[in-house]
């Protein structure tokens, strides 16, 4: 809110997921295949393997080539991207936690450091000194990930800190223990993952076996392990996790069914290509499997990011950087005057163009476009002005979890007037489902999240058509006005009716 | 109101969990540790970009000693900038966002821009041998001219966070984020001190690169004679730049350096003094049959005065900071709990760091 906000044209948490997805990824690989490197050096030289050691060197080198290139550079490319889309928070956490960041990146000169000189030295130092750099190279990444797996989850978790606002409270939340544990094991697999991913190209058969077989060992366990952990991660915030994955957050409800499908798939094709048939593992097959534990990995970021709406640091800031208590006075005195990066014009001239299209990249802009993923129209397709003007007044009840409109009325419906250029042609309902996605849908669920049925179940059609559907409003503040017509009414009584019918009989 | 301060984000209701002088201390720490291999970076693959069209056998050893020792130092410069980028955010927030915001694709681009040329180092280090000449010169000037953008790109934002008079009427007309701050007097001269400054200390660089090569003494004598050389040249051109730059300035901003602030005149005045004595101790060095002490003391005086410069430049973001943030009324408190495992982390590290880097300098040659 205070700061201005980056028109960019498409959806901005778009941008932030990719380079945040390319990011974790990599650098939890980075993590895990410090650990494989060293443990499995030190079991070549135990062995006298000279095929491994071989192979190792080979690995390290487009390890350092992704690690510390590539995954430092999204790293920094993270911080760029928060610090345009989401300035308020971004500069919460770091004053918050500068000196949080400040120990990581210490870590992180080390970790550069030895992953460099390690695979620069490769049979030119002592097998023992050799070793040991590996080790100080596994041990500060993976402190890496200790602090800022602290900032990470604060961002969900804010806990004690929100009282006293001080760093250990914050850092220590209630999720950072099980993240820190499911990130520790979930790079590990993917240590094993890019492991079959260089067997792959191995040629002496015999030895891509046997690397492939090792490989799939380190996956297969660390992923089950990485499932447990999982588990008690969700364990932290029960209450939150399952409203969200019955259809409070649809995002997220569609992101907990990716976790498991890509779960479930890495498992059974890693067992299979690795294990039952190592001779499966070729490149394709072995990016295939790479490309599964990507998916698994944008998934369940994507659930823990989706769990933290509205917020960009849960219970502190909105996603748009309005603290929560700043909304009174905002509703009281006016957007435009409490906002800095308005334009005078936008304040003097009081047009939909400029003054709803400012307050609207103000407060929407942040997480909605105009065009492409999240964009606007196509949540208000051919809505009335009323029932937008309506709703625009809800947003913070509706299902998708957003912060609520803050501003004066006046200025909801230069908003309103804004995006009435978005909302195309009125609808033409040729269902009563369609008219329940449209008018019900945005709040309830049939049969989970706020389940519509007990709602509606006692009444006829006719009584519904007649006293419930005119009278929304009425019974509940947090419901809009039905403002689609008698037509549409009469197929939504209808429609709801039979829901009550069919549901009652399938109990 | 006053209009631009209308602008100026509010402060961040955190307190700062240090004093400013200490986190200032930190941010000018690490700016001087990331300028220095930043600059034999940048400078480093300009001179080694020149030295393609130079068939000497000096000019090919020194491509392929720069060409090896170019990604880690590339590496060093990514590294060495993350501090200093994480406390001018703590201590200018307001300010950085803001402009950053206004420059938003140029300056998410960094990150692509910086990406593609490290990558192309890391090839023309790899496949040296590989590679034809033409190949590794196009590799090389590509590299070189992508992290000059990257610099140029990183003057707009240091500008035009210091100018918030003009955020307004950049933003307003076009929030999308493709923009520049082209329209800034002293963008140019700032952006020229600083590629002229990158290749003198790129040029010391090799002066030490022959200091500490002890297999080919012929490459030594010569990389140090070439090293004076070319220092002596762009530090010379340096004092031009630097002049024309003082004199974009806005009058009161320059007038800090002139008299006006003591620090600040003092700071300029030791600073062409030590740099003079580089020069001079340098040239005498290349001379020298043993050159180290010489070479060491002009390091040092070059090194002070670019700690100078980045003090200078420290008093002239305060001038500019100043009418709107009063930086010492900035509420803040010592977070002793944090800052102490910092600097104890800090320290352990440099003992690790050096450990490691000992037994690297001192392994056996490739066999």
């Amino acid at each position: 809110m205070n700061f201005p906000v980056w028109d960019l044209g498409i959806a901005p948490g778009l941008l932030i997921a990719i380079v945040a997805t390319l990011h974790v990824f990599v650098s939890h690989f980075a993590i895990g295949t410090g650990l494989f490197l060293v443990l499995t050096e030190r079991k070549a030289y135990r062995d006298d393997d000279k095929d491994l050691l071989a192979f190792l060197k080979r690995h390290s080198l487009i390890f350092i080539l992704f690690s510390v290139v590539f995954g430092a550079i999204t790293g920094v490319g993270i911080w760029f991207v928060i610090g345009l889309i989401n300035p308020s928070a971004t500069s919460s956490l770091i004053h918050a936690f500068v000196f949080g960041w400040a120990i990581e990146w210490v870590f992180f000169i080390v970790e550069i450091i030895a992953g460099l000189i390690y695979y620069y030295s490769w049979e030119r130092l002592e097998r023992r000194t050799h070793l040991i750099i590996g080790w100080i190279y596994f041990v500060s990444a993976w402190l890496s990930l200790v602090v800022i797996n602290g900032i990470v989850t604060f961002m969900l978790t804010p806990g004690g800190w929100l009282e006293n606002q001080n760093f250990w409270s914050g850092f220590f939340n209630p999720t950072y223990f099980p993240s820190l544990v499911s990130r520790t094991f979930l790079s590990l697999a993917l240590a094993g993952i890019y492991a079959l991913l260089t067997a792959s190209f191995q040629e002496k058969r015999e030895f891509r076996l046997k690397i492939t077989r090792y490989a799939g060992k380190w996956v297969i366990i660390n992923l089950l392990l990485f499932g447990l952990s999982l588990l008690w991660y969700w364990k932290v915030f029960p209450d939150r996790i399952i409203e969200a994955a019955q259809g409070a957050i649809p995002i997220t409800q569609s992101m907990v069914g990716w976790v498991y499908i890509f779960f479930l798939a890495l498992i059974l094709v890693t067992l299979t290509v690795s294990i039952l048939l190592p001779r499966l593992n070729r490149a394709p097959v072995a990016i295939l499997v790479m490309l599964l534990s990507l998916g698994l990995f944008g998934a369940t970021e994507w659930v823990r990011e989706s769990l933290r709406k509205p917020y960009g640091i849960y219970n502190y800031i909105y996603i748009n950087g309005i603290f929560p208590d700043q909304i009174p006075e905002i509703n009281r005195n006016g957007v435009l005057l409490w906002a800095n990066w308005v334009s005078e014009e936008a304040k003097s001239v009081r047009s939909p163009d400029t003054t709803g299209y400012e307050i609207f990249r103000t407060e929407c802009m942040n997480c909605h476009s105009l065009s492409g993923y999240m964009n606007v129209g196509r949540y208000i397709e051919g809505w009335d002005q009323q029932y937008l003007y309506e709703t625009l007044g809800r947003l913070d009840v509706l299902r998708g979890r957003m912060p609520p409109f803050a501003g004066t009325d006046e200025e909801r419906y230069h908003v309103v007037s804004y995006l009435t250029g978005f909302t195309g042609e009125p609808r033409d309902y040729d269902t009563g489902k369609e008219v329940y996605d449209d008018r019900c849908g945005n709040c309830h669920t049939i049969g989970r999240y706020r389940d519509i049925i007990p709602v509606t179940s006692d009444f006829s059609q006719s009584e519904l058509k007649e006293e419930i559907i005119p009278m929304l409003h009425e019974m509940n503040e947090d419901m809009p006005p039905f403002t689609a017509g008698e037509e549409a009414a009469e197929k939504l009584a209808k429609y709801l009716s039979e829901l009550s019918d069919t549901e009652g009989q399938d109990e | 109101m006053n209009s631009i301060i209308h602008y100026i984000p509010d402060l961040d209701p955190i307190p700062l969990p240090a004093p400013v002088w200490l986190l200032k201390f930190l941010l000018l720490l690490g700016f001087v540790l990331h300028l220095i291999p930043m600059n034999i970076m940048l400078g480093g693959l300009i001179l080694t970009g020149i030295s393609y069209y130079r068939k000497s056998d000096f000019h090919t050893g020194l491509v392929r000693r720069m060409s090896k020792m170019i990604p880690v130092v590339v590496a060093l410069t990514i590294t060495m900038g993350i501090a200093p980028l994480l406390f001018l955010q703590v201590l200018y927030g307001q300010y950085f966002y803001s402009s950053s915001i206004i420059l938003a694709f140029p300056w998410l681009s960094v990150i692509i821009l910086v990406m593609a040329a490290y990558y192309l180092v890391y090839i023309h280090s790899f496949r040296y041998k590989k590679l034809s000449h033409s190949s590794k010169t196009a590799i090389g000037w590509t590299a070189a001219i992508l992290f000059a953008i990257v610099g140029f790109i990183y003057s707009n934002e240091m500008t035009l966070m210091l100018t918030p008079e003009k955020w307004g009427a950049k933003y307003f007309p076009d929030p999308s984020g493709l923009t520049l701050n082209l329209g800034e007097p002293t963008l140019f001269f700032r952006y020229l001190h600083f590629l002229v400054g990158a290749l003198a200390v790129a040029a010391f660089f090799i002066a030490c690169v022959g200091l500490s090569d002890k297999r080919e003494k012929w490459f030594s004598s010569k990389a140090i004679k070439y090293g004076a050389g070319w220092f002596t040249r762009f530090t010379l051109v340096q004092y031009l730049v630097g002049i024309l730059w003082l004199i974009a300035l806005p009058a009161d901003k320059m007038m800090l350096f002139m008299g006006k602030d003591i620090a600040g005149t003092v700071l300029l005045f030791l600073g062409i003094i030590l740099s003079l004595g580089a020069i001079m101790m340098l040239n005498k060095a290349s001379q020298s049959e043993s050159p180290k002490t010489l070479v060491f003391s002009s390091g040092i005086a070059l090194l002070a005065t670019l700690i100078f410069m980045a003090i200078m430049r420290d008093i002239l973001r305060n001038a500019y900071i100043a009418p709107h943030t009063a930086m010492e009324n900035i509420p803040s408190f010592f977070q002793a709990s944090t800052i102490i495992p910092f600097i104890v982390l800090l320290l352990v590290a440099l003992g690790i760091i050096y450990w490691m880097m000992r037994k690297f300098l001192t392994m056996k040659a490739k066999t």
